[in-house]
């Protein structure tokens, strides 16, 4: 009877490639370029220890050597020969205890596979989301890394990104790439804030600052040295960015990353304009008989909720027929300044 | 200890590639450790078929030659060009991009394929260290698994059906695709191909996607054009869906800071007697500044162009009809 197996066969070829030339290296290490649980990395390399070359005899079969200790008396405390059963014991007990490991033969698998059709589209796919965000990753690295990732898969992956970057703002992306360069060294920003919440343009200082991705925008979250505050940026409002030198220390960041929404109101949106509902996360959507789509918008600013309803007046109508007034009253004001036109 | 079968596959490859000659299958039964258990020849030759169609899947093809056995002439051996990750020159700015791919897609539907290609760039011995600290997720986990699924069937020319409901309607309607093409275009991700009913080319953005799946019977045959012309149809039908104009637009001073941010220049200049500045908008969506110009209100005028100028006040004049 076969046994079940604990680990793919993919996975024990890529750990066998990965020991490689490398020496001892410590399992928690391992594990964690692995992306594999220590108890997994264990069990693979114990699979790997009987696997081999036909004839199985020493000098056949792949050849591990574990330790507990790399700095003291060597890397080689137990050397796998798996004639006596004593051995045999003993070397199981090792795979589950030591801190360290080398293969010491491979029995030639030296290089990992390539990467298969499905993982080649994958990663491909995963990059191209980062062009056109040269907050988030270098821009050049990343065309670097779609390249060599074309070299070493099947050319039918009919991915594309090359072309996708041309439509960032110049200014924009100058300012991105200059805020990413400053976090990767750990520096303090000073750059000038477009609020859309409060509708202001100021300048801002921040320390201890980290990029954080939310769907298709990018945030800067960092503490704000103004007002003394964990705050969060989105970055293609943050312009003019200057790298201040190393941080100030940060206190501990507060638990809730964001302030709750004080308010909400219902809006409807008509009947055949349900794309618009990719446009903006609304937190409740209720599709009714008629067509139309009732949704809830939460907002921090009463200013801002009106901006946002006279904005997107022809796909959002509020419930509120008071506030549907003042929005219209905005409208006919605004309106004026295009008679004649 | 009886060997497992993940045991077995990596046997087989171990012994494949130790080869410059063509084993046979007989061959192989007799040294590959893990086919000793095989009962008979019947289930000896059914394992060993699934054996190679699970390697074929991991990305290992056996190839097929004449072997030296005298009774059993088809031999398989594994080229080692063929199946070993080749050399790789990544600079760490390069590592480093694919170290934030790993942590913003993390979790994400394609999971596994993600991890086990990074595994083996590490493997290979690229290690992808984060530079900056990134967290997050980059985008909608399953609008990455649709947009790597019409990858992978753009690939291997196959035809798919899916459901698609169109800007401005409500109805989702049927389609059938010869695939081309996946690409993003600022932030959102398309597939431009053949469609079959339609009879013509046509661009749909992902995100309108629904109930993908591939016919299995079915080969595309309508001739692919080159990725340039294809990458040229994108683009066009990207703007159509949302032009991207140049625009000069006038703001009152300390508001509209969304507005701002867009503007490459920012001159000050009054309006009938209120402080200001004109905004130089050198490239922007049209829906987007439509929606801040008349957000703004009183606040900011559209200039230019005429077509902004000219959805700002339908959307103004729906609004300020909708009180009523």
């Amino acid at each position: 009877m076969t046994p079940r197996s604990p680990v793919p066969a993919e996975t024990m070829l890529t750990v066998l490639a990965y020991f490689q030339d490398r020496g001892p290296v410590a399992i928690a290490e391992a594990a964690s370029d692995l992306s594999l649980s220590e108890a997994r990395l264990r069990k693979a390399l114990g699979q790997l220890w009987t696997c081999g070359l036909p004839g199985y005899g020493p000098g056949e079969l792949i050849d591990l050597a574990f330790s507990s200790d790399v700095t003291f008396g060597g890397p080689i405390v137990f050397d796998g020969d798996f004639d006596e059963p004593d051995a045999f014991d003993e070397g199981e007990d090792l795979i589950d205890t030591a801190e360290f490991v080398e293969v010491t033969f491979s029995a030639g698998i030296t290089r990992p596979l390539r990467l298969t059709f499905e993982e080649a589209v994958t990663l491909k796919t995963a990059l191209a989301t980062l062009i056109g965000r040269p907050e988030v990753v270098d821009q050049d690295g990343l065309q670097e890394a779609l390249e060599v990732l074309g070299a070493i898969s099947t050319p039918e992956a009919r991915l594309d990104g090359t072309a996708a970057a041309q439509v960032v703002v110049d200014r924009h992306a100058d300012a991105a790439g200059e805020l990413r360069a400053a976090l990767e060294t750990g520096h303090a920003v000073r750059f000038l804030y477009h609020s859309a919440k409060s509708d202001s343009s100021r300048i801002r200082i921040v320390d201890g600052g980290r990029v954080h991705l939310r769907g298709e925008h990018t945030y800067l979250r960092g503490y704000d040295r103004g007002v003394g505050e964990w705050r969060t940026f989105r970055v293609d409002r943050i312009a003019d960015v200057e790298d201040l030198g190393p941080a100030r220390e940060v206190g501990p960041e507060p638990e809730d990353g964001d302030t709750p929404p004080v308010a909400h109101v219902y809006a409807e949106v008509p009947a055949g304009a349900e794309w618009f509902l990719d446009e903006y996360p609304f937190s409740e959507v209720e599709h009714r008989d008629d067509g139309t789509i009732r949704v809830r918008i939460d907002y921090y600013d009463a200013a801002w909720l009106r901006r946002f309803l006279a904005g997107n007046a022809t796909t959002l109508v509020p419930c509120d027929a008071q506030l549907r007034r003042e929005v219209a009253a905005a409208a006919r004001e605004a309106l004026a300044a295009y008679d004649g036109s | 200890m009886a060997t497992s079968k993940s045991q077995r596959l990596v046997n087989l490859v171990i012994c494949l590639l130790s080869r410059s000659d063509y084993q046979s299958a007989r061959q192989i039964r007799a040294t590959v450790q893990g086919y000793e258990d095989s009962a008979s020849d019947e289930a000896f030759a059914r394992t060993f078929e699934r054996d190679k169609a699970e390697l074929e899947d991991a990305g290992v093809i056996l190839e097929k030659g004449t072997s030296r056995d005298v009774d059993e002439a088809i031999g398989y051996r594994i080229r080692r060009d063929d199946v070993e990750l080749p050399p790789l020159d990544l600079t760490p700015r390069a590592a480093g991009v694919l170290a934030v791919v790993g942590a913003v897609w993390a979790g994400a539907e394609r999971n596994a394929e993600l991890t086990g290609a990074l595994n083996k760039l590490r493997a290979a011995g690229i290690q992808p260290e984060l530079t900056a600290p990134v967290e997050g997720a980059a985008g909608d986990p399953r609008e990455l698994e649709v947009a790597a699924d019409l990858a992978e069937y753009a690939g291997t020319g196959n035809v798919v059906g899916f459901t698609h409901t169109p800007a401005g309607e409500t109805v989702p309607a049927e389609r059938s695709l010869e695939p081309w093409l996946v690409a993003s275009r600022e932030g959102h991700w398309y597939v431009v191909g053949y469609d079959r009913g339609r009879e013509a080319v046509r661009s749909f953005r992902i995100s309108r996607i629904a109930n993908l799946r591939v016919h299995q019977d079915t080969v595309a045959t309508h001739p692919r054009p080159s990725s340039s012309e294809v990458q040229a149809i994108l683009d066009a039908a990207v703007s159509a869906f949302d032009a991207t104009v140049s625009a000069r637009i006038w703001v009152a001073r300390d508001t509209a800071a969304e507005l701002r941010a867009c503007a490459r220049q920012t001159t000050p200049q009054e309006r009938n007697g209120v402080p200001g500045d004109l905004l130089d908008i050198p490239s922007a969506s049209l829906v987007r500044l439509t929606r801040l110009v008349a957000g703004a209100g009183v606040h900011a005028v559209a200039l230019e162009p005429a077509e902004l100028v000219a959805s700002v006040c339908t959307t103004l004049r729906t609004a300020a009809e909708a009180a009523s």
